[in-house]
């Protein structure tokens, strides 16, 4: 042996593997990162030797470079050096190389790290490698104890090889660690600041420009489903890449396919339909989204609301790198926040426009309510009262009112709108306004009816419609004349307890035009005489069609027999326990329609 | 609400089913504009009421305004199946003249055909 020579060879040799031993030690505990001690590593196997200088060359994670790790020459040497796939294919396993036995191969890289490294001309290359693949070289230059082909400082500089490599990994692995926790709490500080945005837009752009700088990509597209279209759209996107394809944004992808589209948009269709994130680093497939890789992750609630996509992940100096699986988690984790984030602000939105609606709603009925009568008129030798309750909505379409005619008799309205909410406020509005003015001018109620029905043809809603009866009250002879427009027939309640239903009259208004109405149902009046004691009531389907929890409705009969046993009570006392008579009888079922009554009372 | 279209000898025969109120009557709505335009001159429609529950004034609303819309056509509209609570409805409206009422299916095809 060579190193036999040196009678200190044994003790050399000690000493370096327990030197060895305490820098493995520092890396594994984590007290150092192996960029730290690398040198010492170098250092450690230079003194093996017995050289001076001496480099580790790693390989760059695009594989196209080495470049130095560590280095130990007489001045610093900053060096890029250029490889071929098909020289990292050819350099041996076997450990160590001496430089006369390089394959011929190799030779052109051995001259580029000889010009790069400024004329160091390396004796021995140590290739370094990792679960058998190659990571980089060491490159150790001239002994000065001269090296022989297997004596045992070929065994103890390979030993150390394999030490320095596994140590390379090991600290790559751990700053990986490092890296993958970082990502993860800049994640949670993102969907933190994420999820205190309302509004969809918003969200979708914060989201797209944190997650393309968290995965050290070009660009990113943010991709949202239109269910019913069964499309999906590009609502966001983020170029960092001042070279990016063009604009996308409102590019839609049809998710029932198309024939001769690009691979991307199938990608990205099979992400939607399947749930399954895809990654692609085929450079030939990802146009228009990126060029050179993507990923493409679905947001998920219930149902998938869309496709996060990320491209072209990058390196230092811009290098190529390609989505791995760490990525796809991360993705993955970062889309279901966006998800919750999306769902949240859509349901914030829609829950603004409920608010909206509700207001609207309330304006309606107190445009309602106002229209009523705030109070019982005062008749001359007769007592009215009427009362409205709206449904569980609050805006309904029925209406009473008592109005004054010009001659000092007195008109008595109950009426319904079909329809509810704005739509029934809206044209209860037209019939009061219509009505009163009708009554102004004095008509016979059959023209007055009529002249109803065409204003109310002429400005009404499609499918809308009105019922109502008008009852005119002659105070000189008690006589009661009225017609009914399709509503439910008025009950007179004699004295003596006997019960009348006034069934004469015409169909409803503001449906058909005159010509039309005259082959359905012609207006009718019909005149009944009030005594002392007799009560007149009128009321709205949501008395007779009231529903018990069994489903059975108040009905007429049940409404006469109820008017018959009170008829002796005031016109209000009439009105409430009629009301609460049927609240009873409805139980907990939901009121759906309006309930209105007008009692007129003979004293 | 779901609603069963078919033709039979020329008419078209709908049958809603469940409660025709509110918000649901948009949807009986759309159907018949959808299929009268097809229908050609004198359109014929028949409304089959045997699974609907509840009908209320939009229900009716939307039957008269698509009578309005046959009836310009110079077409003619049936009722079928038509049970106690709906026919009070359309009684009291005075509008039982206006629908024409039938027995049966076949009935009504054969007389709305003629």
């Amino acid at each position: 042996m060579k190193f036999a020579s040196s009678g200190n060879s044994m003790g050399r040799l000690l000493s370096i593997l327990s030197e060895l031993e305490q820098i493995e030690n520092s890396v594994i505990s984590g007290q150092d990162r192996f960029e730290s001690l690398n040198e010492a590593y170098l250092q450690l196997t230079l003194d093996a030797i017995k050289a001076n200088e001496g480099a580790i060359l790693r390989l760059d994670p695009a594989k196209s470079h080495l470049y130095i790790e560590s280095s130990i020459f007489p001045h610093p040497i900053s060096a890029i050096i250029p490889i071929m796939a098909e020289e990292i294919d050819a350099i041996p396993q076997s450990s160590p190389i001496h430089i006369a036995d390089l394959p011929a191969s190799l030779t052109e890289l051995q001259d580029r790290i000889t010009q790069q490294l400024q004329g160091f001309g390396a004796d021995v290359w140590i290739p370094l490698q990792t679960d058998g693949d190659f990571i980089g070289i060491i490159a150790l230059g001239t002994s000065s104890i001269g090296i022989e082909k297997q004596t045992w400082v070929d065994v103890l500089i390979s030993t150390v090889a394999n030490r320095v490599a596994t140590a390379m990994a090991y600290s790559r692995a751990l700053q990986e660690m490092r890296t993958a926790k970082l990502r993860l709490l800049l994640l949670s500080d993102v969907t933190a600041q994420i999820s205190k945005l309302l509004d969809v837009e918003s969200i979708e752009k914060a989201a797209m420009n944190h997650v393309v700088s968290l995965l050290d990509s070009g660009m990113g597209y943010l991709l949202l489903g239109i269910p019913e279209m069964r499309q999906l759209e590009v609502r966001s996107h983020v170029l960092f890449d001042a070279d990016s394809p063009a604009d996308l944004h409102g590019i839609v992808i049809d998710l029932e396919g198309q024939e001769g589209e690009s691979p991307a948009f199938s990608i990205l269709r099979d992400v939607a339909n399947s749930g399954i994130s895809q990654i692609c680093n085929d450079a030939n497939q990802v146009m228009p989204f990126g060029k050179r890789n993507l990923i493409a992750v679905p947001i998920f609630r219930r149902e998938i609301l869309g496709v996060m996509v990320v491209c072209d992940k990058a390196g230092l100096d811009d290098a190529s790198l390609e989505f791995v699986d760490e990525d796809r988690i991360l993705l993955e984790a970062f889309a279901y926040q966006i998800g919750v984030s999306i769902e949240n602000a859509r349901l914030y939105q829609e829950a603004l426009e409920r608010r909206r609606l509700q207001a609207e709603m309330e304006e309606a009925a107190k445009i309602q309510a106002n229209l009523l009568p705030a109070a019982q008129p005062n008749i001359p030798g007769y007592e009215a009262a009427g009362l409205s309750m709206p449904h569980h909505d609050g805006v309904g379409g029925d209406y009473f009112d008592f109005i004054q005619e010009p001659d000092g008799n007195w008109g008595f309205v109950i009426a319904d709108v079909s329809g509810k909410g704005m739509q029934a406020a809206l044209l209860m509005v037209m019939l009061r306004t219509s009505l009163r003015s009708e009554v102004a001018r004095q008509n016979n109620l059959l023209a007055m009816t009529m002249r109803l029905n065409a204003l109310l043809c002429e400005g009404s809603i499609s499918d809308a419609y009105a019922t109502f009866v008008y009852a005119r009250l002659h105070l000189d002879t008690g006589t009661l004349t009225s017609v009914n427009a399709g509503h439910n027939y008025p009950i007179v309640i004699r004295c003596d307890g006997s019960v009348a239903q006034l069934e004469k009259g015409g169909s409803v208004v503001g449906m058909y035009p005159a010509d039309v109405l005259a082959n359905i149902a012609e207006y009718q009046q019909e005149t009944v005489q009030l005594h002392h004691g007799d009560t007149l009531l009128l009321y709205t389907d949501g008395v007779t069609d009231a529903l018990d929890p069994n489903g059975d409705p108040f009905e007429e009969q049940r409404l006469c027999d109820l008017a018959r046993r009170i008829r002796h009570a005031s016109a209000n006392d009439i009105c409430t326990k009629i009301r609460d008579a049927v609240t009873e009888f409805q139980g907990d079922t939901q009121q759906f329609d309006d309930l209105t009554l007008l009692v007129l009372k003979r004293k | 609400m779901a609603i069963d279209v078919t033709q039979k000898d020329g008419v078209i025969v709908l049958k809603p089913s469940g409660k025709l109120i509110g918000s649901a009557v948009s949807d009986l709505r759309k159907t018949i504009d959808s299929e009268l335009p097809d229908s050609g001159e004198n359109p014929r429609l028949l409304v089959d009421f045997a699974d609907v529950t509840m009908m209320d004034s939009s229900g009716l609303g939307t039957l008269m305004g698509t009578h309005v819309s046959i009836a310009k056509k110079g077409g003619r509209i049936g009722i079928i199946n038509v049970g106690t609570n709906i026919k009070n409805l359309i009684i009291r409206s005075r509008l039982i003249s206006t629908f024409e009422h039938f027995d049966s299916e076949n009935e009504a095809v054969t007389a709305l055909a003629s």
